[in-house]
Order: structure tokens, then C-alpha cells, then sequence
């Protein structure tokens, strides 16, 4: 609860920023604030066990765990957004703004206990992401990607709407514990309300869609691809990661007797959803655009984590969503250095890259031998406790389609790694210098060791 | 309050907003002018909204009415949004025809 009113506030005070044009001390302030919410996140008082404001928020550990996660990849893409907004000249207090608000919204969405807190958790989420998204005024490319992550996104929000008024219709309420015993008041789930079944199905559809799971997968490289590359890591990690924290969040205090008559449903779209993700990836030339389809590929294999649900810790899921997002801001992080040198966003453009850089690729390689999964990095011990639960629960065809997955995922994880190898026609490149840059990858690169190495320190502190 | 449903039952609401929300999808899917795609989705949202208030009547239970101003506020921010988005495109395309932004694809 605290950091939602820390971060809240901050916002606020951040669009002040602008109006009175205080533009040098704008990103010291977000990231100061930034801080001061990981902290009284991490408060005794913070945490409650039991739901607050009328049963609308619940700040248990599972949402305190997750808010940690979200505001540290936060804290992380802040700094290293200066890179990009340097040279921006107006509205910066305004950007920082929307990316604070826009992590309000996912603790709110993951600590909801109510359905309609739910909602404004999502939207408040969603709808700062938009701005974000089309926020290169001038560029029509992300025009483009800003119309289609909106009209897509409001468009599955009101089937999300329309799930929502079909279960408070047949329950009565929009409480969760109310929803939850109402679902426990029958036998088996066959028996349930024809119209509460089809509600959940369409909030589970708009999670599909949130999580850029196949088969709502399309809209998520279009919008990668078309938005600035620092939104564009924000709404792989981040907001991805409320989303998930959302699903489990639903799936297990909303519905939780009945979730587990999903588990086929989500084995087959994850199944589906990396192999799509891991097909396409193969094929593309611009760095953005392969980033996006691994991002699909890995929701395909956080989505065995809904697989028996009621058994089994989230610790899992949130590890592997921690060291993806970590891997994949080291890669952008050197995305928008190599653009910025150079002009070129595709894969090719980052050759030369160890001539002049051997830091910033030993960072890439690194980042990219955790997304393929190579031990001792911490990308594989992620997939492997995935793995592990899911045949544990029996499904074994699906670890055989996710280990086939993860090695056509070598495939384009490594034509990435060499090409920063190979030589430049004309030299090794300049990259201007910016502070603190180089630090910041350098301890998000041994972070994805030492979490590797030692995944307990990550287990154990909770 | 209540007394509406003896005349007319709640699967006519049910019904009827089924019917809007349709039509909103269609308006979505087959239209290419992007302000009647907003339209649309005003369309859906406010299916929803009667369908909320229909249901928040019959169980004689006001939560479902609270909801549909949240609805509200949501969808009026949504509208100032995608409209925003409009004019920037209009500017920068001088049209607003959906077709016309096919830059990013495969």
C-alpha cells in the first residue's frame, strides 16, 4: 500500500516538473522516489494478511514480492532510459510520470481482492502505456504502434468488462472471497452457471491478450517494434510481469477451486505460444522485432506455471520473470547504445561491437546465454524449476515441446551473440559516454550470474 | 425497483445488450474509419454498462452501479486518449483511415 501511495504521489509531483521546467532535476527526483517506494514496500507495516479498504487491496506477500520485482526493473529501465531521453527537450516530468503511474496500476492489479479494483488496477496500467507507446510524436512508426496497442487493448478490455458484469450477474458481488466460496458452494465445476463459466473464459481472455500469449499474440511485435525501445523493455518486463501477477492473482483467490480445469487450456496456448514465438523469432533482422517474439516465446513458458496452480508455489514463475526482465533490459540497454553509434536497429548493426566495446558485449553475451537458457546462468535455472513443476503435475508432452523450443531458441540467441563479434566494414564505432551506463549493465549482468549460481539466494529470502 | 422485471424479464436486458455489444464488435471489426471504431467500442462499453446496471437491479444489490460509473470514468479517459492519437496521426498522415498505417508487419 505504501509504495502505490510513494509512487502516486511522486507522479504527481513529476508533471509539476515540467510546468516549471525543472528538467535537470527531473530523473534524480523519479529515481529518488523510485527508491523510496522499493524501500517502504520492504516495511513491516506494509505487509497485512488481510485485505484493506473494504476488502479492495490485499498487500500479502505475494503482492509485496511482486511490487518488489516491478519497481526494481523499474528503477533499473529509469536509469538507463537516460541514454534515450537525453536530448529530449520537453515532457520529460510527463514521461517519468506515465512510467510511474503505469507501475501503480500493476500493484494494484496484483494486490486487488475485488473485481472493479481489478479493472482500475488494469487500466491504470494500460492507459499510460498507450501514451508511452506513441509518444515518438514524429515518428510514424510509433504512431502506428501507439493506434494498435490502444484500439487492440481497449477492445479486450471490454470483453474483460463483459466477463466481469457475467460473474458479478450470477454471483452478486465482486469480491473475491465472496466469488471464491461461491465457486466452492458447488461440487465440481460442471455444475457452475453457464454464464459465470463464460465470464471467466473472457477475463481469461484478456489476460491471454495482456501477456501476448498465442492467440492474441499479433499486436505485441507490432507494438514492440513501433515504440521507443525503452517503453518497449517496459512492456516486456514490467508490465508483463503485473500481468502474470494479475492471472495468478485471479486464478487463485478469485476462482481458485476451479482453476485447475484450465490446466489443458493453458498447456496447449503455451505449447502454442512458444512455438510461435520461437518460429518467427528465427526470422527477423531487426533486433526489436526479435526481442518481441522471444518475449512471446517466454510467455509460452511462464504459462506453465498456471499448470495445477493450487499445489505449487509462485516463486517460480516470478524467478523466471526476473531474470527475463533483466536479460532483456541488458539487451536493449546495448540495442539503444548501437543505435544510437550507428542509426541501425537491425541485428547487423551490431557488429563492430567488440572492437570498441568488449564490456558492453561481454554484458549482451551474458544477457543472451541466460534468455537461451545455458547454465550456469540464471535463464536456466528458471526454465529448469518450470520445467520440473510441469512434469511433476504430468504433463510431459509439454516439457518435450518446451525443450525443443528452448533449442530453436539457441538458434537466434546466438546469430545475435555473433554478429557483435564479427568485424565492421568501417572500424570499431564511437558510443558517447553517459554516466553511470556501463555500471548499471555491469551489475545487471552479475546479477543474472550470482541469481545463477546461487538461485537460493533469490528462494531462501522470502 | 424491482417490479420492472415482473413486466419485463431480465433476459430482455440480458438480451438487448447482448445485441449492443454485437453490434460494437462488428463496428470494430468491419469499419475503417477510425473515429466509428471508437464509436464502437463507446458502443460495447456501454452494452456492458446497461447489462451492469440491469443485473445490479435485479439482485437489488447497488455495487453493480458504483461499477458502471468506474466504467465510465475509464471509458472518458480512453476516448480523450485515443482521440489524442487521432489528431497526432491525422497530422502526420492527413487521414484516418486505418489502412493507411501498414508500415510494421512480419
Amino acid at each position: 500500500m505504501y509504495p502505490i501511495i510513494v509512487l502516486s504521489v511522486a507522479g504527481i509531483l513529476s508533471m509539476f516538473i515540467g510546468a516549471f521546467k525543472l528538467k535537470k532535476v527531473a530523473l534524480p527526483a523519479v529515481l529518488l522516489a523510485t527508491l523510496a517506494a522499493f524501500g517502504s514496500n520492504l516495511l513491516p507495516q506494509n505487509f497485512n494478511d488481510t485485505p484493506l479498504y473494504s476488502g479492495m487491496l490485499q498487500f500479502d506477500w505475494f503482492s509485496i514480492r511482486y511490487a518488489a520485482v516491478m519497481i526494481a526493473v523499474t528503477l533499473v529501465i529509469l536509469i538507463l532510459s537516460r541514454r534515450y531521453y537525453r536530448d529530449a527537450a520537453e515532457h520529460l516530468g510527463d514521461i517519468y510520470a506515465l512510467f510511474l503511474f503505469s507501475v501503480v496500476g500493476g500493484m494494484i492489479m496484483v494486490g486487488s481482492m475485488n473485481l472493479v479494483m481489478f479493472f482500475v488496477g488494469i487500466e491504470i496500467l494500460s492507459i499510460p502505456l498507450y501514451i508511452l507507446a506513441a509518444s515518438e510524436r514524429n515518428n510514424l512508426l510509433s504512431n502506428e504502434a501507439g493506434l494498435k496497442y490502444f484500439l487492440l487493448g481497449s477492445f479486450i478490455t471490454v470483453f474483460m468488462l463483459l466477463g466481469i458484469v457475467l460473474v458479478y450477474g450470477t454471483v452478486g458481488s465482486f469480491d473475491f472471497d465472496a466469488i471464491n466460496s461461491f465457486v466452492h458452494s458447488y461440487n465440481s465445476s460442471d455444475e457452475l452457471p453457464m454464464l459465470f463459466k463464460v465470464g471467466v473464459l473472457l477475463i481469461l481472455v484478456a489476460f491471454i491478450f495482456k501477456i501476448s500469449a498465442a492467440p492474441f499474440h499479433f499486436w505485441s511485435p507490432d507494438v514492440y517494434q513501433g515504440s521507443p525501445a525503452v517503453i518497449m523493455v517496459f512492456m516486456a518486463t514490467v508490465a508483463k510481469t503485473a500481468a502474470f501477477g494479475g492471472a495468478y492473482r485471479f486464478l487463485d483467490a478469485c476462482i481458485g477451486p476451479m482453476s485447475d480445469d484450465f490446466s489443458v487450456m493453458f498447456a496447449v496456448l503455451a505449447a502454442l505460444t512458444m512455438s510461435i514465438g520461437n518460429l518467427m523469432a528465427l526470422r527477423q533482422d531487426s533486433l526489436k522485432r526479435l526481442l518481441a517474439f522471444s518475449s512471446v516465446a517466454n510467455a509460452g513458458y511462464l504459462m506453465m506455471g498456471f499448470i495445477g496452480l493450487n499445489e505449487k508455489p509462485t516463486d517460480t514463475t516470478l524467478y523466471y520473470m526476473l531474470v527475463y526482465s533483466i536479460a532483456n533490459v541488458i539487451a536493449i540497454a546495448v540495442y539503444l547504445t548501437v543505435k544510437e553509434s550507428q542509426g541501425s536497429g537491425s541485428i547487423a548493426g551490431l557488429r563492430g561491437l567488440y572492437q570498441s566495446k568488449p564490456l558492453l558485449t561481454f554484458c549482451l553475451v551474458l544477457a543472451m546465454l541466460s534468455l537461451a537458457g545455458i547454465p550456469p546462468l540464471a535463464g536456466f535455472v528458471g526454465k529448469y524449476a518450470i520445467f520440473v513443476e510441469a512434469i511433476r503435475d504430468g504433463y510431459a508432452w509439454l516439457v518435450v515441446i518446451a525443450a525443443i523450443n528452448s533449442v530453436l531458441g539457441i538458434f537466434y540467441y546466438f546469430r545475435v551473440m555473433r554478429a557483435a563479434f564479427e568485424p565492421a566494414e568501417g572500424g570499431p564505432v564511437q558510443v558517447p559516454y553517459v554516466l553511470g551506463y556501463s555500471a548499471v549493465l555491469v551489475m545487471c549482468t552479475l546479477a543474472l550470474l550470482v541469481l545463477g549460481i546461487f538461485p537460493n539466494l533469490f528462494f531462501g529470502i522470502w | 425497483m424491482a417490479q420492472i422485471f415482473n413486466i419485463v424479464p431480465l433476459e430482455h436486458f440480458i438480451i438487448l445488450s447482448l445485441i449492443l455489444f454485437s453490434i460494437g464488435v462488428i463496428g470494430v471489426l468491419l469499419r475503417r474509419n477510425m473515429i466509428v471504431v471508437f464509436m464502437s467500442i463507446e458502443l460495447m462499453l456501454n452494452a456492458v454498462n446497461l447489462m451492469a446496471v440491469s443485473f445490479s437491479a435485479h439482485k437489488g444489490d447497488s455495487a453493480g452501479q458504483v461499477f458502471v460509473f468506474f466504467v465510465m470514468v475509464v471509458a472518458a479517459a480512453e476516448v480523450a486518449l485515443g482521440l489524442a492519437i487521432l489528431v497526432m496521426i491525422y497530422r502526420n498522415v492527413k487521414s484516418i483511415d486505418i489502412n493507411e498505417l501498414k508500415q510494421l508487419k512480419w
